[in-house]
């Protein structure tokens, strides 16, 4: 086996253990949301993010190996995660389960960004990677990037915002932060520059198979 | 595509199957196919030079432009 089909079948693998998990992982969200909204017992603590500014550092200080001191301050807004007890949420069930909704469609989403790639390795390995098909998936792709990048903004926004409102904070301030996420924003719209690449691709590939 | 390829009437005179003309001029039947059927976007001048030498005709006996 050469290089390039060894790298291929690592992919491959990597790529199922991937779509495994992430199924997985919805089979569990899917279990553990109906544990939360119908557990009696109420045992299952949920936490929330939230981003917290003017955080007390004055009891923090370090010293160099050299004995000399050093200044010590959070880079705020510091990101926080705010475990809340379960008799929080038992009035709040319509919540975990909007909760519980959204995260299954992002792993749907997940599964369907899973299954694009896996697509586009068999094209690989088939021998025939430069075809419209894979255009239109790169373009999916990266518009599925796009919406995670999105999609994790407003989630945090909606958490945070959240946090602020029911949360007391002791010795910092919560705020609405908005943490925009520009390494996928730039994967996203790389990869649909890539799926035009793809198409022009397929159309000289095309070209070049009715050239008798 | 106003370009069409005669090569059905070329063969007849000549009394030549699509399989042996694939294999005297060294292509594949599906490409050949491709050729007959108007389907293919561009031909090679060596593909035209062999079926020319076989069927001893020339490019323009072979290609017609009709407007649509």
């Amino acid at each position: 086996m050469n290089k390039a089909a060894r790298s291929l079948n690592l992919l491959k693998i990597l790529l199922a253990i991937s779509w495994w998990g992430t199924l997985l992982a919805t089979v569990l969200v899917i279990v553990l949301g109906a544990l939360l909204i119908f557990d009696p017992g109420g045992n299952i603590n949920v936490g929330l993010i939230g981003y917290a500014g003017s955080v007390e550092s004055s009891s923090l200080s370090a010293t160099t190996r050299d004995g000399l001191m050093a200044k010590v301050e959070f880079h705020e807004p510091v990101r926080l995660d705010v475990e809340l007890p379960a008799e929080h949420w038992q009035s709040r069930r319509g919540l975990i389960a909007l909760a519980g909704i959204v995260t299954i469609a992002a792993l749907g989403l997940f599964l369907y960004f899973l299954h694009l790639l896996r697509q586009i390795v068999i094209s690989v390995e088939e021998g025939n990677p430069f075809v419209y098909e894979n255009a239109k998936r790169l373009r999916k792709l990266g518009i599925l990037i796009l919406m995670g990048a999105v999609a994790k903004t407003v989630s945090e926004l909606s958490m945070s915002g959240y946090a602020d409102a029911i949360l007391i904070p002791q010795g910092f301030n919560l705020n609405g932060h908005i943490s925009v996420d520009f390494t996928s924003i730039i994967a996203g719209l790389s990869v649909i520059v890539l799926s035009e690449v793809f198409r022009v691709g397929a159309a000289i590939r095309e070209d070049q198979d009715l050239t008798i | 595509m106003p370009i069409k390829v005669k090569l059905d009437q070329r063969m007849k005179a000549k009394g030549i199957s699509l399989t042996e003309l694939s294999e005297r001029v060294g292509l594949t039947l599906a490409n050949l196919s491709i050729l007959k059927t108007g389907k293919a976007k561009a031909v090679r001048f060596s593909t035209l030079e062999a079926i020319c030498e076989i069927l001893e005709c020339q490019p323009g006996d072979l290609l017609i432009f009709e407007d649509e």
